[in-house]
């Protein structure tokens, strides 16, 4: 009887070229891509329904500090590349560091984000604060700060995801296993990156 | 087949053969800040030599620019150059989605032609 048991259960097996753990993150950066798509695309679209009250970019924002902040999230994107590589070749001290690297350069991004939020509340560039004489200006901060919102809060998740694997690090020391787990939460921070990479000229250059 | 691009080996291999080494990060980094500065020179481009960069080209050249950061950060970074065939089936219909959504939003919403008589006063 046990025998014929075991002999029905036949072990599953994966048979695609990816671990389960990338696949689920890949599945779940294609619902990102379309929530994202559902931001930018009102953005788009109301800005070319309204070019003619839309504000420009220089009225509203300060470009080098847009720049600035793009430089510090590619930064980022390399040391998580460059944890993974060290955390492949089992140098965890080094790979540790470099998450730590990482997490800092987030904070860095966030900060700047709040100083520019700051800045924004300050001038009376929220949406309920703007004259309904700007209807245009009202749109973009709505879209704006849903945009760029949204995107800090994927950075924020990010930032938790690293917080805890130095935690973990420096709590039990980082092991093999860890190498998959950077790799995951990387691919998901490349995504944040890539976000802002679009974000960054449609919103500062155009 | 090319050593220093195994496609599809995974990024493992890729480590293990170290063509994945500090040195190509470095050179997609070098790539990727020339291009941010690129993008931000667009400024100034555009405000001293509007009569021969207009917006348009304007909004072209950063777009293109995005692309081109966008893939090498997909390609090296999201390991897309050591993954097998099966991101495509993840992504193409995805990226498809993403820019049909966008276009079907244009005639009703970006090219509407109504009167907002409200914004624009009686």
């Amino acid at each position: 009887m046990a025998h014929a048991s075991s002999a029905t259960v036949t072990p599953r097996v994966n048979k695609l070229p990816v671990s389960n753990g990338k696949l689920a993150i890949w599945l779940f950066l294609g619902t990102e891509v379309m929530f994202f798509t559902g931001l930018i695309g009102a953005y788009i679209v109301l800005r070319i329904a309204n070019a003619d009250v839309w504000p420009s970019h220089h009225e509203v924002l300060n470009e080098p500090i847009g720049a600035f902040n793009t430089f510090v999230l590619i930064c980022s994107s390399v040391t998580v590349v460059m944890a993974h590589v060290a955390a492949l070749q089992h140098r965890y001290s080094r790979a540790l560091f470099l998450i730590t690297i990482t997490f800092f350069l987030g904070f860095v991004f966030l900060g700047v984000k709040a100083f520019e939020y700051y800045e924004k509340i300050h001038h009376g560039l929220l949406p309920w604060e703007i004259s309904a004489e700007h209807p245009g200006w009202r749109l973009w901060s709505g879209t704006y700060f849903m945009m760029t919102g949204f995107h800090a809060l994927h950075v924020l998740v990010g930032l938790i995801a690293w917080g805890w694997l130095i935690l973990v690090g420096l709590a039990v020391g980082l092991r093999s296993h860890h190498a998959h787990f950077i790799e995951n939460a990387g691919i998901y921070w490349h995504f944040v990156d890539l976000v802002w990479i679009f974000l960054f000229p449609m919103l500062y250059l155009m | 087949m090319n050593s220093n691009f195994p496609s599809g080996r995974g990024i493992e291999a890729a480590v293990e053969d170290h063509t994945d080494s500090p040195f190509r990060v470095g050179r997609v980094f070098f790539f990727l800040v020339l291009l941010t500065f690129a993008t931000f020179a667009s400024l100034f481009i555009r405000q001293n030599f509007s009569n021969v960069w207009s917006h348009t080209t304007n909004i072209l050249f950063v777009l293109l620019v995005a692309v081109a950061k966008a893939s090498l950060v997909i390609l090296f970074f999201m390991h897309w150059k050591y993954e097998k065939r099966w991101k495509f089936v993840l992504c193409i219909p995805t990226i498809l989605l993403a820019i049909i959504a966008v276009i079907a939003l244009l005639p009703d919403v970006a090219f509407e032609s109504y009167e907002r008589s409200s914004w624009h006063g009686p």
